[in-house]
């Protein structure tokens, strides 16, 4: 949204159900089945996580175009040692990164079921895949939260940014600023727009927006999609034991990244 | 044996007795393939019909590894004017050339139900374009004579709405591609297509509906036959359906101006088929064309078994009410 409203070019918020700048999501079904020519739901789970590659290398091959893709999956290398992100194609990585306490807290909302320790089992499970072949996303391999951050930030192929949620609640303009410039060393930051876009970012704007006119990317689940936004959260929901889980699967990535119980 | 322009019916009529019985005498797999989802008089065939059968007759042969004179290459397809040449991840190698016909090279371990898989999917749309027919990604029930086709990208759940739909009556025209006719100025017709229904397991669960056999032997997903008969003949389009889940409950929103003509476009069965082997100006005129023949409307509801009932019930009030 952030993104989508630095690159908007009329002085409105963005529609939070329109698509912004970003070129959907990499787990995109109806992508695959257009820039492959067959229908994905017609080829096991194998099939498609070995093709997959080429929706991406499709998608760079007839122009200079940069896209920018949301990702859920984690990066990974295929049983043919080819990376799921080809590296060739890909620009940039902006990892975005939250306190897993408070993505279990979330989790247990945005599934819509608020069991906490079914999050939690969710979380810290290395095998946890998002969509199924019937849905209409791609299977999306994420392992457990520890599992995908080091997938994808200790991999040396594609530079990488690392963005934390926490910073970029407290200094939305900076991060936004630092986002830009490293994805598009290319253009100069527009710091008019980076406060435009902030400004309309905010995460009460995103929820009344929400109230207002729905969002499309919420479950039907889920009472809302965007529900708290807060940092510590977590405080208010986990059990200790749901806490201990957490931190003994991955207290030493949490640490890294200035995480802690 | 090359279709021409202004070619009789009776020529026609020739041409395909031919195309099929040298496929029957090459593969039976093509017999199944062409015999079994027909079931109406060859006599009673409109021209469009006729093409489309002979263009899909079906044998084991030779496939070539790449296309000489491509408009568009992918690592699984490649497409020009005339031909095309599907290559499947388990091996399996589909190719077309207008006015023959199509070839395919099986492993042995891919099964003829994968075959008739594949062949029923990108295959039959690519064949479709390439003769200048339209296909729409969306599935097709009948009311009042005249078509209710509801499209959407894959997974949006277009053939368990129409089993849901055959449940309630409506008998079933095409499932997952409709094959538009445009050759006639005075109205859009929509060609008879698969009948069989390809259901996954929750799908036949939510739609109470009985599987048959499994579409491929890997995967949880099953062919199952329309509840509610079927029409073999071309009748015109009656409404599009843009199918969407946002909502909390089942909304209908009429689709009017240029919305019309995008939505149109984003329907099309592989666009990037039709987008390689056809000059802009005809792409603009096709979704022109399409986009006036019937009115359009955004159909909105929740996915899931506890709202799934009322939603195809409304959406077969809709279907009656034949109006906004």
């Amino acid at each position: 949204m952030l993104l989508a409203n630095y690159f908007n070019e009329t002085d409105q918020p963005h529609d939070i159900n329109e698509p912004g700048v970003t070129n959907g999501i990499a787990s995109s079904r109806a992508r695959f089945d257009e820039m492959l020519g067959m229908d994905s739901s017609d080829l096991t789970a194998d099939e498609i996580k070995a093709l997959q590659p080429e929706v991406f290398t499709q998608m760079t091959a007839f122009s200079d175009q940069r896209h920018w893709i949301k990702v859920h999956d984690a990066q990974m290398t295929l049983a043919d040692g080819r990376w799921l992100f080809p590296p060739g194609v890909s620009g940039v990585v902006i990892y975005l990164i939250r306190n897993p306490l408070d993505v279990a807290v979330s989790l247990a909302f945005h599934d819509g079921h608020q069991d906490f320790d079914k999050a939690v089992t969710k979380l810290c499970n290395n095998q946890t895949t998002l969509a199924g072949l019937s849905s209409i996303q791609l299977p999306q391999i994420m392992g457990g939260w520890g599992d995908h951050v080091i997938s994808w930030v200790d991999q040396d192929k594609i530079p990488v940014m690392i963005v934390r949620y926490e910073d970029l609640l407290i200094d939305t303009e900076a991060k936004l600023s630092e986002v830009l410039a490293f994805a598009r060393p290319d253009i100069e930051v527009d710091l008019e727009q980076v406060s435009h876009a902030a400004k309309e970012t905010t995460f009460d704007k995103l929820t009344a927006a929400e109230e207002d006119g729905g969002f499309r990317e919420k479950p039907q689940r889920a009472d809302r999609f965007f529900r708290k936004g807060e940092a510590g959260d977590w405080k208010n929901h986990l059990a200790s034991g749901q806490v201990a889980r957490i931190s003994d699967a991955y207290g030493e990535v949490m640490n890294r990244f200035g995480y802690s119980a | 044996m090359k279709r021409t322009a202004g070619q009789s019916n009776s020529e026609d009529t020739a041409l395909w007795r031919a195309v099929v019985d040298q496929s029957r005498a090459q593969c039976d797999l093509c017999w199944l393939v062409v015999h079994g989802q027909m079931t109406y008089g060859f006599a009673a065939m409109t021209n469009a019909q006729k093409v489309l059968r002979a263009e899909m007759a079906l044998r084991k042969g030779p496939v070539p590894g790449t296309l000489e004179a491509a408009e568009r290459e992918a690592p699984t397809f490649s497409i020009s004017k005339s031909e095309f040449l599907l290559k499947l991840p388990n091996g399996l190698k589909f190719h077309y050339r207008r006015g023959v016909g199509v070839t395919y090279e099986q492993p042995d371990h891919v099964t003829e139900a994968e075959v008739i898989l594949f062949f029923n999917g990108s295959v039959f749309g690519a064949i479709a374009w390439l003769n200048e027919y339209v296909p729409l990604h969306a599935s097709a029930v009948v009311h009042d004579g005249a078509v209710h086709a509801f499209t959407g990208v894959s997974g949006a759940g277009k053939s368990t709405l129409a089993a849901a739909l055959g449940n309630r009556g409506f008998p079933l025209m095409a499932d997952d591609v409709l094959v538009l006719d445009l050759n006639d100025p005075d109205q859009v017709l929509c060609l008879p297509g698969h009948k069989r229904m390809k259901l996954w397991e929750d799908a036949l669960e939510l739609t109470g509906t009985s599987a048959a056999e499994k579409v491929r032997p890997q995967l949880e997903k099953f062919y199952a036959m329309p509840t509610g008969g079927t029409v073999e003949h071309p009748l015109p389009l009656g409404r599009l359906y843009f199918l969407s889940d946002r909502g909390d409950e089942p909304t209908m929103t009429a689709i009017r101006g240029f919305e019309r003509f995008t939505r149109t476009k984003a329907a099309f069965y592989r666009p990037r088929f039709c987008d390689a082997i056809t000059e802009k100006r005809d792409l603009f005129a096709i979704a022109k064309r399409v986009s006036h023949a019937a009115p359009m409307s955004a159909f909105d509801r929740p996915r899931g078994k506890r709202m799934f009932d009322e939603a195809a019930d409304f959406a077969a009030a809709t279907i009656k009410a034949g109006s906004d």
